[in-house]
């Protein structure tokens, strides 16, 4: 392939007054991944360009960023896939505070979080000497499995908008945690995450726009989990008014 | 707990109705007799039965409910302060109410005129 | 900032959340991790933790299994103490909320890994290490343990003989700070990335165990490295033992099942060592496809297995492969993956220096010995990193409260200043690149004393090279060149031990694979070598092995 062009969003706050994008080229190899291409530029290039990454299989969530626009995990995105006209825009994630370059600051993302107590809260009967039998259907567990895949990379948060538009929405990640937990037939921590979820900024957020859900790098439907946490939570309102 | 839900479910449960009072607004207005063309006359005399004012009445509730209700939740998308998100849902709920009286108030006078119903 | 803390665990990967868990019922303790703990490389653990909970399985046999795949040179009391606790960890796993793979009566279902002998792998299809470390991650958030992460640590402070605490770079600000702690826990993991062809990430720099070598500690088997037989060709992301496991078979450019002919009996699912060497010899012999690989077939498993318990291997072949598994061959070769070797520790996890624990893959119980099997690493690291924790608690409630050393951060200011002022000089990347070389090409999976002799004089030109690269970022805030700076210079301290403990080990055992010394040799080198640190390069001492009830024999599989 040709040469290609990386536009790369850049800002150090202890040195530039404002943002700007640099314009580095790259010589692709086929196979080449948009974080090797990152690498390779830090090592070669630019030693100051500041960006997260570890595992480089899609695994550990560092290295979400805006590709050309869209949230996107850099190891899982090929170069030549992102480079269609030739250019490769990258900026930092939507909806966080920037750190530097391509770093963004997700305190806020992992607060939201532990707000849906996303731990097995086990029911009152102690639990057994070995394992607690698990039975389930195969598409449930499958469902659970899913949901439970999450790595928590914050790719929904950036293009959910009503997440860009309303700070203290739980958001995507956090109502997916909830509903893994929600879903396990180990969990009787409904009561306990009901004050978090049963809110305006807990499930009824959200409008069910699905750009969480394509954006998921691991596939995960997380609008189909937040509306079966709306459809539970519904249930329960119209059976038990007034317990509320 | 449970604030966030009743907006959600009546938004539901008005679209649901809407869909039905349209329906049946549908119904009447053009297909239950059929080669007629509405005039004015038909549409008052019409109008001078309590089903059929009833009906619009209802579908005006829901619309405006509805209506205003989405376009409440629109705005508290945005985030706004406990104090600003009071303040939009005091002015959708006279908003609403000043709509749907302008509307009764309009419908009203042609109750009052016995007419045969008009098919 | 300066902070303190009764226990500090460096690392918050599987091992160090554990050992903190562990910790926090008796002291106060906290994190530091220089990635968010979700980040560590445990999640990216595939196939499997091995537990004997089978009532046709034994503890026994788990624990001959292991001693016979580490050739012998496996510490028995450790390994039997692991077994044993085995079925107890996979349990409590399972109560706080592991969503393992299931059989239809229920139960845990498990899988058949390497070198064993019973299906005896519990596993999240090819999940594992995710399942098991969001379960810890989440316990972690529930018990609010005190994580300082995005810190990087860089040395420990150590006064009168006994560790007083840590120094550590703040990336977010570029600020040193300092955690006083009576005990500290070394949780870093591997070292991976000191190798080109890597299943490891980029973080894998063997930090910890590098700064408590330099800090006094001993470092233990660090001659054994284990490659992998199954890594994608081109990103060498990992294809688990799982795939084999399930079914799956390799074959070489002739489409012959090779692993026949190198171990009769467990074919494809032999000990990692093995199956490597038989790809390479395969390779080397002209029987390998153009460009050194072979291939991985499980295509017989069909569809439907490979989504639900190969899932993500399916995605890794498709999104860095180009291909469908469930219809192509996977192209793999061997590429490091694991290190048996780390700071040596008593089975409480207690190091050479008082007051420093180490647990995980950056430590050495020695329960790998020469050759870790699969799905034995996960179950070491909250075995271990559970023991480590609590034996850090006790050891601090018996300390004393002891003044912070400020020569240690002393040091390092003055480290970073001088490192900062550098104008001229190469960028490290260049000698990251060519140390990731030399190790990939003289001390990989086939060993001779000449490759290596040549690697250690290469390493010590590398080592005095790096005293002058200069970095490309002087910055302060996230300086990511600064932190891959000061990481090179782990792996290079690492890198040094590596090959001087695989020079002086004239034997072939495990993953240590002499060409010039091809025979396992019990006589002589039935023993662990240890490692000193000095500044003019590493110093071998010798540690007997543990035995207590498996005689070493002859390994066939
Ligand atoms: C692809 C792959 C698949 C695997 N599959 C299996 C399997 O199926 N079964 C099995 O048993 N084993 C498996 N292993 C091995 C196993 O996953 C690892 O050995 C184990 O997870 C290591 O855990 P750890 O806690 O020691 O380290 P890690 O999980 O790597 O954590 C290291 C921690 O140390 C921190 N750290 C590092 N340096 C510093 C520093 N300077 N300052 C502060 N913090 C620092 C990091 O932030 C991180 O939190 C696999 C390994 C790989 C690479
Ligand atoms: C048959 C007719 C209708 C149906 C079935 C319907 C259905 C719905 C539903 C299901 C929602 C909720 C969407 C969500 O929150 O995710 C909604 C929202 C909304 N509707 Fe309707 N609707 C209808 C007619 C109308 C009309 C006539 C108006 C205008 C007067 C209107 C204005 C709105 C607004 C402003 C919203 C809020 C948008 C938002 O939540 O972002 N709708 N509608
Ligand atoms: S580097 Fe881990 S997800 Fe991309």
């Amino acid at each position: 392939m040709d040469e290609i062009s990386f536009r790369i969003f850049r800002f150090d706050p202890s040195r530039d007054a404002e943002a700007r994008y640099q314009l580095y080229r790259i010589r692709p190899e086929p196979g080449l991944t948009v974080l090797s291409a990152l690498v390779n530029l830090r090592e070669e290039q630019d030693g100051s360009l500041a960006f997260r990454a570890s595992c480089r299989s899609g695994i550990c969530g560092s290295d979400a960023m805006l590709i050309n626009g869209r949230a996107r995990l850099a190891c899982k995105t090929q170069v030549a896939e992102a480079a269609g006209d030739g250019t490769v825009t990258l900026e930092p994630l939507r909806g966080f505070p920037v750190l530097k370059d391509l770093v963004v600051d997700q305190s806020d993302f992992w607060e939201k979080l532990v707000r849906v107590k996303p731990w097995l809260i086990p029911g009152p009967e102690p639990a057994p000497e070995r394992e607690r039998l698990m039975r389930l259907p195969a598409q449930q567990f499958d469902e659970l499995s899913r949901a439970s895949d999450c790595i928590f990379c914050a790719c929904c948060y950036a293009e959910c908008p009503m997440e860009g538009r309303h700070r203290a929405y739980l958001g995507p990640a956090a109502l997916v945690k909830a509903y893994r937990f929600e879903a396990d037939p180990r969990d009787a921590g409904s009561a306990e995450r009901r004050g978090a979820l049963d809110h305006p900024d807990g499930v009824w957020r959200c409008h069910h726009v699905f750009r969480c859900t394509e954006a998921c790098p691991k596939e995960i439907d997380a609008a189909w989990a937040i509306q079966q946490l709306q459809r539970r939570l519904a249930a329960r309102h119209l059976r038990l008014k007034g317990d509320a | 707990m449970g604030r966030g839900f009743w907006p959600w479910f009546l938004q539901r449960a008005t679209a649901v109705l809407l869909l039905a009072f349209l329906g049946a607004h549908l119904w009447l207005e053009h297909f239950a007799a059929p080669g007629r063309v509405t005039t004015y006359r038909r549409v008052a005399a019409r109008l001078a039965h309590p089903a059929f004012v009833a009906l619009d009445w209802g579908l005006l509730a829901l619309v405006v409910f509805h209506g205003l209700n989405g376009a409440r939740t629109a705005v508290l998308d945005l985030g706004l302060s406990p104090a600003g998100e009071r303040a939009v849902t005091w002015l959708a709920v006279v908003l609403g109410v000043g709509a749907f009286l302008l509307g009764v108030d309009a419908l009203a006078p042609f109750l009052g005129m016995r007419a045969p119903i008009p098919w | 900032m300066e902070v303190r803390h009764q226990v500090v665990v460096v690392g918050a990967g599987l091992a160090g959340l554990r050992a903190a868990l562990a910790a926090g019922q008796a002291a106060d303790v906290a994190v530091v991790s220089k990635l968010y703990p979700v980040r560590s490389h445990s999640v990216a653990a595939q196939g499997g933790i091995n537990a004997a909970i089978d009532e046709r399985d034994s503890l026994e046999s788990h624990a001959y299994d292991t001693i016979k795949g580490s050739d012998y040179l496996a510490d028995q009391d450790a390994v039997e103490l692991m077994c044993e606790d085995a079925p107890r960890v996979v349990y409590e796993m399972e109560h706080w909320g592991t969503l393992f793979s299931r059989t239809p009566e229920g139960r845990i279902a498990q899988r058949s890994f390497g070198g064993q002998e019973f299906p005896r792998a519990c596993y999240a299809a090819d999940k594992t290490g995710r399942a098991l470390f969001q379960t810890l991650f989440e316990r972690s958030l529930k018990a609010g343990v005190r994580v300082y992460d995005e810190w990087v640590v860089l040395s420990l402070a150590v006064a009168d003989g006994a560790v007083r605490g840590l120094v550590a770079l703040d990336l977010k600000t570029g600020e040193l700070h300092t955690v006083a702690a009576r005990a500290v826990v070394m949780a870093t993991g591997g070292l991976g990335l000191m190798y080109q062809r890597t299943t490891n990430p980029y973080s894998a720099t063997g930090d910890g165990t590098a700064i408590a070598y330099r800090a006094g500690a001993r470092l233990k088997d660090m001659e054994f490295v284990q490659f992998h037989p199954t890594s994608l060709v081109g990103t060498n992301v990992l294809i688990t033992e799982g795939a084999r496991g399930e079914g799956g078979i390799l074959l070489n450019a002739r489409g012959e099942r090779f692993m026949e002919r190198y171990a009769p009996r467990l074919k494809d699912v032999a000990p990692r060592d093995i199956i490597s060497r038989a790809i390479e010899t395969e390779i080397n012999e002209g029987r390998g496809l153009p460009g050194g690989y072979v291939h991985l077939d499980i295509r017989p498993l069909g569809l439907d297995l490979i989504r639900h318990r190969l899932s993500e291997i399916y995605d890794f072949c498709r999104t860095f492969a180009g291909i469908d598994p469930s219809r192509e061959l996977i192209p793999v070769q061997p590429a490091q993956h694991y290190m048996m070797g780390g700071i040596s520790t008593d089975n409480e996890g207690a190091t050479s220096l008082p007051g420093l624990f180490a647990a995980g893959e950056g430590a050495c119980v020695s329960v790998h010995g020469s050759n870790r099997l699969g799905a034995n690493s996960l179950l070491e690291c909250l075995c271990f990193g559970r023991r480590a924790g609590q034996a850090a608690a006790a050891f601090a409630a018996r300390a004393g409260e002891e003044a912070f050393p400020a020569a240690a951060l002393e040091e390092q200011r003055e480290r970073l200043a001088a490192i900062r002022k550098r104008r001229q000089g190469e960028h490290h990347g260049v000698v990251r690149r060519e140390l990731r070389g030399v190790m990939t090409d003289k001390v990989g999976t086939f060993r001779t004393g000449e490759d290596l002799a040549a690697a250690a004089a290469e390493l010590a030109r590398l080592q005095e090279r790096y005293r002058s690269v200069a970095l490309m970022d002087t910055g302060a805030v996230f300086n990511a060149d600064l932190a891959a700076y000061l990481e090179l210079g782990n792996s290079l301290d690492l890198a040094q031990a590596v090959v001087a403990c695989a020079l002086e080990r004239q034997e072939s055992r495990g993953a240590h694979a002499r060409r010039d010394f091809p025979q396992r040799d019990d006589q002589r080198w039935l023993k662990h070598l240890l490692c000193r640190y000095s500044l003019r390069g590493p110093v071998l001492e010798e540690a007997p092995v543990r035995i207590t009830r498996f005689t070493p024999k002859e390994r066939t599989y």
